[in-house]
């Protein structure tokens, strides 16, 4: 099997494996108030129409250099990042990500340790000049994609904490 | 516009921010936005506030 291919199917799997966690853990009892939901319903918004945004403007480029410049996984794997950094960042700013009394300190060591770990992976096959082929991305700049999607979740959660430091009250 | 009734009132009860949004199941966070101005609660939130703090609608919310 392909080394790639084995990556991505281990990617595939460490990914069900930590959406089944998180669905686990939901049972348990996880939950929003109800500002928290507005929030979340505005974050969703907002992902959709950046992601429709997104698409046209890659569709429109595309069509006006006349020039393929990404692949279709790249451009839908760049897309789905986009979208889903654009949810989490309005949601953790506008403090509707993390449900009531949730410790934030798993989640942010986990979102670092993920950032980190695709950077790495992204440096490396930048390095290796993997993520063009005839001057067109490819889809493997997805390390590149999550990696940085995952350093600007984590980086919008300590705004959070900082904004949430500031405004705490004095008593 | 701000709060201050509800502001006081919880001061009065000798309440933080953080016991206030556990007695009524929200996070601190929305009991901070409600004094501030920026989050209008609905009225089921507004009723749980006034029992948790002992008063009436009027008292808190009504303008």
């Amino acid at each position: 099997m392909h080394s790639h291919t084995f990556s991505f199917f281990l990617g595939v799997v460490f990914a069900i494996f930590f959406c089944l966690m998180i669905c686990l853990k939901k049972k348990e009892g996880k939950r929003y108030d109800e500002r928290q939901q507005i929030v979340r319903g505005i974050g969703y918004k907002y992902a959709f129409f950046s992601t429709i945004l997104y698409f046209s403007v890659v569709a429109l480029v595309s069509e006006a250099v006349e020039k393929q410049f990404m692949t279709r996984s790249a451009e839908a794997i760049i897309g789905l990042c986009l979208g889903v950094a654009v949810y989490v960042v309005y949601c953790i700013l506008n403090d509707g990500y993390f449900p009531i009394n949730e410790n934030r300190r798993t989640l942010l060591i986990s979102l670092a340790i993920m950032g980190v770990a695709n950077i790495v992976i992204a440096v490396n096959q930048i390095m290796d000049g993997e993520i063009m082929e005839d001057g067109v991305i490819t889809e493997k700049c997805s390390n590149v994609a999550v990696g940085a999607l995952f350093i600007v979740v984590f980086i919008a959660c300590i705004i959070r904490n900082a904004i949430e430091k500031k405004e705490d009250e004095p008593s | 516009m701000k709060n201050l009734r509800l502001k006081a009132a919880r001061a009065a009860m000798d309440m933080s921010q953080q016991e206030l949004a556990q007695t009524v199941s929200v996070s601190r966070q929305t009991i901070n936005a409600i004094e501030k101005g920026d989050y209008n609660p609905t009225i089921n939130l507004c009723i749980a506030i006034c029992k948790a703090l002992n008063k009436t609608l009027d008292e808190l919310f009504w303008e």
